[in-house]
């Protein structure tokens, strides 16, 4: 068909624009209704795994939290461990990830106080949640820092100040 | 106008030529048997990342989800992820293979657009490649348009160059020791691995050597260095499974680098694997 080549054409062009400008963290300068297209698509990409800088480096962290209840009672909290699966582990990591870079940068909070809501409904059976704290590791204190000789004392990461997390009309259901 | 019409010959003969559409389909199977071992394995979490009363919905409303038309029901979960691994396992035998891409591409993006947050890089670039894998028409005789060929190909290669300069960024990867960082998470450090990352040497050799790896492999998987690049990058992403345990992604590049083989090296390699599937698709007949 003679409008095939030139259809296509202007896909790969498309498709390789997108691609690239995501990629490169560019994609906030296209045009907004061609970013939401590409995003309803699930194209989007960013492949910046372990490229952060440290602290957070990594992504992958391990999510704790202690529940204050309104009796007065905190009851603990982990992450579900998935250590028993050889082949899958991430897609719970992933998450408390996303969690961790809103607690630790404050920038990409969208996660963090809805984590501590899922946790709190954990508990509602055993009373009424009123405040949640989530720490995460590694993150802070039990991080260590590069040392080239491999016999001197390591050294860490300092400890970071995470918030509580206060349930206002909390809702558990 | 003469350079115009060198530019659209070249043009043409890169996305327009006809190609055997073997490399695609053993692909196309490689990508369905990594996705539907990881759709399988993602069942034990299913309810606490997806279901009603797990860690996260509607945070992306305005996007695609099959599970914003369902009723919030752990049910509705369910027909989804069946969905998607129907296209998994469409794919892995070839069975309709283009519909069998658009089920694990709109399920996976029906799980993507709900919480984006579970999905790791891995899943991520095997929804790309399923919409891609929707377009790739295979004709009677086995051959295919390149483009869609191309298409893969080049996401390879803009996975290999943003990530580098994603790098680059990062102190820790510029002074040598970022490997050194990311070994000391829990989920990555494994006892045979741990000497090694205690070793300075090892330490900066594997940094600089990643970014230097992946710098390289986008400019030679394309001739005439191809098969020097391809069997460097195998060793690469292996080093990657075997030292820190990273899989989905690092299997889905396996599947992914395969578009770059020749017919004539996949039926030496890779043809008694994977014949039977192919030929159930009747995309590919062994000449």
């Amino acid at each position: 068909m003679p409008w095939q080549k030139p259809a296509v054409s202007v896909f790969i062009c498309v498709f390789l624009s997108f691609a690239v400008a995501s990629s490169l963290g560019f994609g906030k300068w296209l045009p907004k209704p061609a970013t939401h297209l590409f995003y309803s698509l699930g194209i989007r990409q960013r492949w910046r795994m372990f490229a952060n800088p440290y602290p957070w480096a990594n992504d992958f962290y391990h999510v704790f939290a202690d529940v204050h209840l309104a009796d007065g009672r905190t009851l603990h909290w982990e992450s579900p461990s998935t250590s028993w699966r050889w082949f899958y582990q991430e897609p719970g990591v992933e998450h408390r990830s996303e969690v961790l870079k809103g607690l630790g940068n404050r920038q990409s909070q969208r996660l963090d106080e809805v984590f501590a809501r899922y946790v709190a409904r954990q508990f509602v059976d055993q009373g009424k949640p009123v405040s949640v704290d989530l720490w995460l590791s590694p993150g802070g204190h039990d991080f260590p820092i590069f040392n080239a000789d491999p016999n001197a004392p390591a050294t860490y990461a300092p400890g970071a100040d995470l918030p509580r997390y206060l349930l206002k009309g909390f809702d558990p259901l | 106008l003469k350079l115009k019409q060198l530019l659209t010959q070249h043009w043409n003969r890169f996305w327009f030529d006809e190609i055997s559409a073997r490399p695609v389909s053993v692909f196309r199977t490689c990508l369905g048997g990594v996705m539907l071992l990881t759709l399988l394995t993602l069942i034990p979490d299913l309810d606490y990342l997806y279901g009603p009363g797990g860690v996260n919905r509607a945070h992306t409303d305005s996007l695609f989800s099959f599970l914003h038309w369902l009723p919030p029901q752990m049910f509705s979960v369910w027909i989804v992820f069946s969905f998607s691994v129907a296209g998994a396992l469409g794919l892995l035998v070839g069975f309709y293979p283009r519909l069998s891409a658009l089920a694990l591409y709109l399920g996976l993006l029906s799980f993507l657009n709900v919480d984006l947050a579970p999905m790791n890089s891995g899943e991520r670039l095997a929804i790309i490649f399923a919409f891609l894998l929707i377009f790739a028409r295979v004709r009677k005789d086995g051959k295919i348009s390149a483009w869609t060929t191309r298409l893969i190909q080049l996401q390879v290669v803009v996975v290999y160059v943003s990530t580098v300069i994603e790098k680059l960024k990062s102190p820790t990867w510029r002074d040598g020791t970022a490997v050194f960082y990311a070994s000391q998470l829990p989920v990555f450090r494994h006892s045979y691995s741990h000497s090694i990352f205690q070793n300075s040497f090892c330490v900066h050799a594997m940094t600089w050597g990643a970014l230097a790896f992946e710098l390289s492999a986008a400019l030679l998987l394309f001739p005439p260095l191809r098969r020097k690049a391809l069997v460097a990058a195998y060793l690469f992403h292996l080093a990657i499974v075997l030292l820190f345990g990273i899989y989905v992604f690092q299997f889905i590049m396996f599947a992914a680098l395969t578009v770059f083989l020749t017919t004539d090296e996949l039926d030496r390699v890779l043809y008694p694997f994977f014949s039977a599937t192919i030929l159930w698709s009747g995309q590919c007949k062994k000449s």
